[in-house]
This record gives structure tokens, sequence and C-alpha cells, in this order.
């Protein structure tokens, strides 16, 4: 059990499942706060200064160029694996037809299990319970925030709940009082960010994964097609091709049901997968893998 | 301003609040609300309003004892009737 800083705390809840090659728009957004949580880091041990100031170096911090973003994620995601708290996994869709034949990889950062819910449910704890909040939770929550990670770890209850608790944390807390009112998000990558969670809540409710299933383009990373060795296979010669598959790209899979529509725990995810048929110049066989809600 | 406990403060104290229990034993903190608002861990409150604080050690091996008789496949209201034995 290590003591991590300030930065690497929030390195580690906002890189988790984030695409590792790539620098996206909500990655940015995370890297962008990344960068600021060193400023915030070394305020903590002296005073505090004015708000103007703050704002300022804060602004200054988040002003990074892409190449700077590339830096500064190589020497986190350094200094995280070193501790081996971090590391990159094959995302789900790289196993898809579409991209094991053209040889597309995509991989993901996933944040240590254990460290990950030490971080995020202490600092829950921390908000929902009376007391008082320290000043890294306020920093880490201004943080959240203004990396729109926010709402992916907070429920909506939460949320409102957490919105009675800053308005007390104004009345209460001077660092609350001098930071939050503080803005450096940039208007596109929060926008993306917030698109992007509404567009996955949707398509992990009911309804929304069967509306995936006839039209996968809305959203590939949850409707994933695998296809089967040969026209016809029978029910466990097409699980076996799915296995093999997702094994082949490192993931976890446990089968929790056999038999037609099989149930598989896939990386602490929920999927069946249906037995479809892909209509291509010649049609293929396989199965499509559908997030399971329980 | 207050700052968080370091660890090594937290893992030297008599009682610990419900965050850095959380962070010392990596448990799920609505797991714990539950376990707590089930009788399953013991806390000290000295009023309704006042945050409730755990006495470390004790609270630390209940959650130990929980979570290996969770593995044994026991449901959580016959470990709760255990623990009251």
């Amino acid at each position: 059990m290590s003591e991590l800083t300030l930065q690497e705390r929030f390195a580690l809840v906002s890189l988790n499942a984030q695409d590792s090659l790539h620098l996206t728009a909500t990655k940015k957004a995370a890297l962008r706060c990344i960068s600021a949580a060193r400023i915030l880091e070394e305020y903590m041990d002296s005073l505090w200064p004015s708000q103007e100031v703050l704002e300022e170096k804060l602004k200054n911090a988040v002003s990074l160029s892409s190449h700077e973003l590339k830096e500064l994620e190589a020497k986190i995601k350094n200094s995280l694996e070193e501790k081996q708290l971090i590391r990159e996994i094959p995302n789900l869709l790289a196993c898809d037809l579409d991209y094991v034949t053209a040889a597309v990889n995509i991989f993901e950062y996933r944040s240590d299990e254990t460290e990950y819910t030490r971080q995020t449910e202490g600092m829950r704890a921390e908000l929902m319970e009376e007391g008082n909040i320290s000043d890294e939770v306020i920093c880490l929550l201004w943080l959240l925030r203004e990396s729109s990670c926010f709402y992916d770890l907070f429920s909506k209850s939460e949320q409102d709940y957490l919105s009675s608790r800053i308005s007390e944390l104004y009345l209460h807390s001077p660092l609350a009082k001098l930071l939050l009112p503080i803005e450096v998000h940039k208007g596109f990558e929060a926008f993306s960010h917030k698109f992007l969670k509404k567009k996955e809540d949707v398509f992990t409710t009911k309804t929304g994964t069967g509306l995936l299933f006839s039209f996968p383009f809305f959203e590939r990373s949850q409707s994933i097609f695998i296809e089967a060795d040969a026209w016809f296979s029978g029910d466990d010669k097409r699980l076996e091709a799915v296995i093999r598959r997702l094994e082949s790209q490192q993931h976890e899979v446990h089968v929790l049901r056999a038999g037609t529509v099989p149930l598989l725990k896939i990386d602490n995810f929920y999927y069946e997968c249906i037995p479809t048929q892909r209509a291509m110049k010649v049609p293929i066989q396989g199965v499509r893998l559908r997030r399971y809600v329980m | 301003m207050s700052r968080q406990r370091s660890m090594e403060k937290i893992l030297t104290s008599e009682y610990v609040s419900i965050g850095e229990l959380v962070r010392i034993t990596g448990v799920r903190y609505s797991t714990l609300k539950f376990y707590t608002e089930e009788g399953m861990l013991p806390f000290e409150q000295e009023e309704e309003k006042l945050t409730r604080r755990f006495p470390r050690e004790k609270a630390v091996s209940r959650i130990e004892e929980i979570r290996l008789l969770r593995e044994q496949g026991l449901s959580v209201p016959t470990i709760k009737e255990r623990l009251i034995e």
C-alpha cells in the first residue's frame, strides 16, 4: 500500500479505460487535468495564492499542445507502471471480424482494480458521509469535474446529493471557495465526454442493447461480431471459436451459461453470444457479443 | 484547510473514519456502509449527527472474517447470525 501523489491518484482514476494509442478528446481532457494536478499539489504543501493567481496558473497548466500532452502521458504512464498500478490491455473491439482482418489493434489502459477501488471508494466515502472533507478530496473533486470524469464515477442520485454537499462546502471550506469557482475545461472536450457517456448509457439499457444488435454501427464497442470456424457449426464449436479469439487477445473469459445463447463474463462485463450471420459478398456465420444488462 | 492523514498514521491510529477504512481494506464504501447499518461492524458515535468512527483493529479483522465467510458461500443473514453468536 503506497502513498500516491495527487497527480498519480487522479491519473489512476481518469486514465482507466481510455484509449492508450490515440489522443482522443476525452483523454486530452484527462491529461490537461493531470497537468493541473501538479500545480494543486505544490500549493497543498504551502500557502494557497489568491483566486486570480491560482486561476492563471491552472489555465497555463492545461494549455498544452498535443505533443506536450503525449509527453505528459508517457511520463505519468511510466510512473504508474513502475508501481504496477496501470497496464495496457487490448480493447474488446479488436476481436471483431472487421478489426481482426484489417489487423487493427486497439489498446486501452486498465488501472489496478484494488487501488482503483481504494481511491474511488475512499473519495466516495468522504464525500457521501457527514463530516469534514479533506483538501485532497476537494482537489480531486475539482479535477474530476473539469475533466468530466465526475459523471462516470457518480450515479445520478449521488450527483444530486453531491450538489447540496458542494453548496455546503462553499460555506465551510476556504479551499472549496477558492478552487471550485475556477473553470479551465475546453468546451469541445467536455461536450465530447458528456455525449459519449450519454450514448453509452442509452446503449446499455435493455432497449438500447436490442437496438444495437440490429444497428451495431451506433456503438461498435458494445456489439462485437466474431465469426465461426465453419458453416452450421454446433453450439459447442461456435463457443470454442469465440473463447479462442477472446483469449488470443488476452481477455479474461468465464462461461456462465452454455447452450445456444451462452452468457460470458469478459473482463468483468457480461455479454450474451447471439448466433447470427453477416451478409457480405458471402454470408458469414458467427456470433455477436451483446452487452447483457443484469 | 484539512489534509488527509497519511497511510502510516492511519495504520497506527486507534480509530479510523469510514473513508480511511475503505483505504486500508480496499472494500467498497457501499459494502462497508451496509455492514455498518446491519450491525456487523463495530463503531462508535457520540451523538446521532456526529461522524461514526471505527476501532481500526477490530473493524479490519471483522471485515476479513466476513470476507472469508462469504468465500465459503455463506449468505449475509447467516454471517450476521454467526457474528452475533
